[in-house]
């Protein structure tokens, strides 16, 4: 009875974060967006700088929670907290960024350290082809020698969100229950 | 290695088997070789001779001159101990490749379950797991199979825990597996456990349980509201 399941969405600045959490959640959202003053890091109007947070109702007084993390590296701590929190992390990636796999690398190590040790999956939010996902994957691997799954998904489509939630949920309940 | 005999085609499409089967053979995620029929693995037979199909066969390729042939309904002839794949006369190298990785991998389930010494050392259970993560050919897409190889990527696994873990088919995670196995993409673990120490629960519980039925009914009745 109210126990709560976080997951956290994590990625650079306008990856669709916020956009995410309002297509798996709908109204109940909060949002802590406010005019981007950082305009040459990206061209949107607003951005986060708390944690979005939005909910959804399992029944009995249990919650599902999503948090999307602040893009920008001096809200390091927010994310830091939300992933101390977490049972499973949505990297939200955008392969046509330059530095998209070393930021990848970076959350992966995160995570890795956080106490918590959420389980990762990477999503990428924009369309890309096959062969580049395959590449991505296979550089991420060369750098931490272990798989982490990747899934494509539009952050506004609520059926591509809900299962790609639905696969990161099949991995925590498998590490709940190990073979 | 696997064995197969085809022995019972005639002339022709023999001739033509052995001719791809020795592209098909070199690629297949398990070796193959040709055997006399006793000893054979598998046997290739002509849809209209399924007589010669010995009873104790666990695998059979049928090849059928005339198409019609080849999708008809299989009948009594299949026992529930066996495998069946079935092939045009006009096959081509990529779908004997594709019979050959399935029989292999349901050969390989075969094999560990029997305790068979070849391939999987007697007690022990063969498990795979995900090497490094590709995206599967179109087919093999789908929050089901995005889950196998997700759970593939975090532990070994057998094709019954998988199939219990995913809902998927037992014939659509040998397809998957013979489809990441033909990529490079899975370890062949041979674990000391039985089957079913690497058996997912079946009954799901808990907080995670509840989050993962809660997205299951939102899917299906977003995948209902499209109707």
């Amino acid at each position: 009875m109210n126990n709560i399941a976080r997951v956290a969405l994590v990625g650079p600045m306008g990856i669709g974060k916020t956009t995410a959490i309002r297509t798996v959640c709908g109204d109940a959202v909060v949002d802590c967006d406010v005019p981007n003053l950082d305009l040459a890091a990206h061209a949107k109007a607003t951005t986060t700088v708390g944690a979005d947070f939005g909910e959804a109702d399992l029944g009995d007084g249990d919650r599902l929670q999503i948090y999307g993390c602040p893009g920008q590296d001096r809200f390091d701590f927010v994310r830091q907290w939300v992933l101390s929190l977490a049972m499973g992390v949505l990297i939200m990636v955008d392969l046509d960024d330059a530095s998209a796999a070393e930021a990848c690398i970076g959350y992966l190590d995160e995570i890795e350290a956080s106490p918590a040790k959420p389980l990762a999956l990477l999503l990428v939010s924009r369309p890309v082809s096959d062969e580049r996902i395959d590449a991505f994957a296979a550089e991420i691997e060369a750098a931490r020698g272990s798989v982490t799954p990747i899934l494509q998904a539009d952050p506004r489509d609520r059926g591509q969100m809900l299962e790609t939630l639905q696969v990161l949920t099949s991995m925590m309940f498998l590490s709940e229950n190990p073979s | 290695v696997f064995s197969l005999n085809c022995d019972e085609l005639p002339a022709p499409l023999a001739e033509r088997f052995k001719l791809l089967f020795q592209v098909a053979g070199r690629k297949s995620v398990v070796a193959w070789s040709l055997s006399p029929v006793a000893d054979a693995d598998m046997q290739v037979v002509d849809r209209a001779r399924v007589d010669a199909v010995q009873p104790t066969s666990t695998c059979v390729v049928t090849l059928a001159l005339d198409d019609a042939q080849a999708v008809t309904d299989e009948g009594t002839w299949v026992k529930p101990h066996m495998r069946h794949y079935a092939l045009r006369a006009n096959f081509t190298v990529a779908q004997l490749l594709d019979v050959l990785d399935l029989a292999g991998v349901w050969l390989l389930q075969q094999r560990a379950a029997s305790g068979a010494q070849l391939l999987s050392p007697q007690g022990t259970t063969a498990t795979f797991r995900l090497k490094r993560w590709v995206v599967p050919s179109g087919a093999l897409r789908g929050v089901r199979y995005a889950t196998a190889m997700a759970a593939l990527s975090r532990q070994p696994l057998t094709v019954n825990a998988l199939t219990r873990h995913t809902g998927l088919r037992t014939s659509d995670v040998e397809t998957l597996i013979a489809h990441l196995s033909r990529q490079g993409a899975l370890h062949i673990v041979h674990q000391h456990t039985p089957d079913e120490a690497a058996a997912e629960p079946t009954a799901k519980s808990g907080l995670v349980a509840k989050v993962s039925q809660w997205l299951r009914s939102r899917r299906l009745s977003l995948i209902g509201g499209q109707a």
